[in-house]
């Protein structure tokens, strides 16, 4: 399929119904404003066929390369849409389920979230499982009906709006890292699980701790083999750094844009703003390869690491320049533009941070890329 | 004409049989000559980005960058063309910077440069005493030569890390290879992210001007990124003259200003956006690689 000419029959659209995709609200909204135009935008794009680009056919989609997707999402978030974060979401949650969920799970729920008609989560690290994931400890036992999980969860993104969560849980014994580890996918209103919202730093709840007491899972809806979960873990984050990461670029190219059209009246603005520029372009030029490797079906692997770098440097460099040209606009500032330029701003922050930090990042550079040998 | 990855590293290989880093710039040139470079710097941007990244990894000395300029100006490739003052992208009026083709002993009131890099063997001339084509055709000369700059500081930045790399995994102290220590790892990872950034952008390049300036600006960073980290790492070594290393860092810090330095282009691209009021989508989603 010939991207630029959907591209077109999807730009066509969206100035069509330009009103209906438009949000209520004014600049950033609310938490609950965000994830209710996220609803509306998702489910208007499989009302009129465009959110089925890209997917496969035996869950609801209607085919085509998974750069479709790519450019579906980057239309969207340049026009400001939704959050791109949030949009982007099911971009690693649908395709891990394509894969490892048996056919008529994958079948009846991911039509589910691609529509808007769900929310899922990534209950994949823990209070003392951040950068060493392996070394989670929540707890799935076997018993005669299946599975029985006890254990905690923590920054588990939009849990508490979420019907679904694709969790990894302790199978193995407590040493087993990486090997002793299984994936399920399990209903949010199980009983036994206890959601507790938890602020970021934005003041927004967007994530939250997630308890579990002896919550019934059947094996049905287990992901993969049993001690298999690190692999289902590894291939959802070829996804982030793909399609998801293209979105992304849009939406810090967008938040450019804005600085330009600003005209800030500084010394400093256009080596910065040529800086953030470069950045941006460094971004996307190795995000295309990466798209382009994945359309020729290579399996993408720790280069990504390079991609997650850039992305981040790139994220936090144009929110810092946002910051010294607009002085004191995210410090003092109350109406909506300033709450959204300070939210985004502040988010930026885990740019670093999230998806595995810097500091993993340049760890799996050193040792896959350079070949610097262990630590140690 | 737009080169395969194997065409690429064939061309690569037989610079790299070809380049003496121990010998003179004309020498060199002549050596280049022989392998077909007037072919190769009228066939495009992708032949002469292999030979200048090949230049900057050996560590060779040449002045083919006056071909670069020549071509793109209008005039034969062999030409002794100027070019602008060190940090300049300005067409020279009165002082230019002229190459080692320029026979200091037969021409009155030629300034050789030693500066940080003697090797090169430029002059400060009158710009008289050069040719620099019509002057229409300067912005595509300035936009060709980046190009090349770029991929000349993309290929330095490439061997530093490779010295650094194999030093970190030589060297040991407190009993172990220094390569071992997060802090050493991180900085070769750092250098290894700038290298890759400024790599797609520099295989892009025969786009126009603003693809060839964000190329040459990446490859300046990369550059300036290497020779931080790199200098660091292999410290007391790396400092003195016995070290390979002093070669490539003063030579990027020249290579730098030739039709303006890294951070003059940065701020020259962001006056533009300023200007036009627009951030162009430099890189468009396409199924398949521009070459």
């Amino acid at each position: 399929m010939d991207i630029a000419a959907c591209r077109l029959r999807l730009t066509d659209h969206l100035d069509e119904f330009a009103d209906e995709y438009a949000p209520t609200f004014q600049g950033a909204g609310t938490l609950t404003q965000q994830l209710e135009q996220l609803s509306k935008v998702k489910a208007l794009l499989w009302e009129h066929g465009f959110a089925q680009w890209g997917w496969p056919e035996r869950v609801g989609g209607n085919g085509g390369p998974a750069m479709l997707r790519a450019m579906v999402g980057e239309e969207i978030v340049a026009r400001d849409l939704v959050v791109a974060g949030f949009f982007s979401m099911t971009e690693t949650l649908a395709p891990t389920l394509i894969e490892f969920a048996s056919p008529d799970v994958a079948a009846r729920f991911v039509p589910r979230i691609l529509s808007g008609s769900e929310m899922w989560c990534q209950g994949f690290s823990e209070p003392n499982a951040g950068s060493d994931l392996a070394s989670l400890s929540c707890r799935a036992v076997p018993d005669e009906d299946g599975w029985v999980i006890n254990g905690q969860k923590l920054w588990t993104s939009l849990s508490q709006f979420s019907q679904r969560c694709l969790l990894l849980a302790r199978t193995g014994t407590p040493e087993s890292r990486h090997r002793g580890i299984t994936a399920f996918f399990l209903d949010m209103d199980t009983p036994g699980i206890t959601v507790r919202p938890v602020a970021i730093m934005s003041g927004n709840a967007e994530f939250a701790e997630v308890f579990f007491d002896d919550v019934a899972v059947p094996d049905a809806r287990r992901l993969g083999e049993v001690d298999g979960g690190w692999s289902v873990a590894m291939t959802l984050l070829p996804f982030e750094r793909s399609t998801a990461f293209w979105h992304r670029t849009a939406f810090l190219w967008s938040r450019l844009d804005r600085i330009v059209a600003d005209d800030p009246k500084d010394d400093r603005a256009a080596y910065l703003i040529g800086e953030a520029f470069t950045a941006l372009h460094a971004l996307r030029s190795r995000s295309l390869a990466t798209l382009q490797r994945l359309d020729r079906g290579e399996t993408l692997g720790p280069e990504t690491s390079i991609d997650k770098v850039l992305m981040a440097t790139a994220e936090q460099k144009v929110f810092d320049v946002a910051r010294t040209l607009f002085p004191g606009l995210m410090e003092t500032g109350d109406d909506a533009d300033a709450q959204q330029w300070r939210d985004e701003f502040l988010y930026s922050r885990a740019a670093t941070i999230y998806g595995g930090t810097g500091e993993i990042q340049r760890n799996i550079i050193a040792r896959r890329l350079l070949d610097l040998g262990d630590e140690r | 004409m737009n080169l395969t990855p194997d065409d690429r590293s064939t061309l690569a290989q037989s610079l790299r049989g070809t380049l003496d880093p121990t010998a003179d710039p004309l020498d060199n040139d002549a050596a280049l000559v022989e392998l077909g470079w007037h072919d190769m710097v009228e066939s495009g941007p992708d032949a002469v980005g292999v030979v200048f990244e090949v230049l900057g990894m050996t560590g060779s000395s040449s002045t083919v960058l006056d071909d670069v300029v020549a071509v793109a100006a209008g005039l034969e490739p062999g030409s002794t063309v100027g070019l602008p003052r060190w940090g300049s992208a300005e067409r020279p009026t009165t002082i230019a910077l002229g190459s080692a083709r320029l026979d200091t002993q037969r021409l009155a009131g030629l300034r050789p440069v030693a500066g940080i890099d003697p090797e090169l063997g430029f002059v400060e001339c009158d710009a008289s005493l050069l040719l620099f084509g019509d002057e229409d055709r300067w912005p595509a000369v300035v936009t060709a030569a980046r190009a090349a700059i770029g991929a000349w500081l993309f290929g330095m930045a490439r061997a530093m890390l490779e010295m650094a790399r194999t030093h970190a995994v030589d060297r040991t102290q407190f009993g172990r290879p220094i390569g071992s220590f997060q802090a050493v790892r991180h900085k070769l990872a750092d250098v290894h992210v700038a290298i890759e950034a400024a790599d797609p952008a520099l295989a892009a390049v025969g786009n126009g001007t603003l693809d060839s300036d964000l190329a040459r600006v990446l490859a300046g960073q990369a550059a300036a990124v290497a020779s931080m980290h790199c200098q660091q790492i292999l410290a007391g070594v790396g400092f003195t003259e016995e070290h390979g290393f002093h070669r490539y860092m003063k030579r990027a810090m020249f290579v730098d200003g030739l039709f303006g330095t890294t951070s003059s282009i940065c701020a020259e691209l962001g006056r533009g956006l300023l200007r036009d009021n627009s951030v162009p989508r430099t890189v468009q989603l396409q199924a398949h690689a521009p070459r």
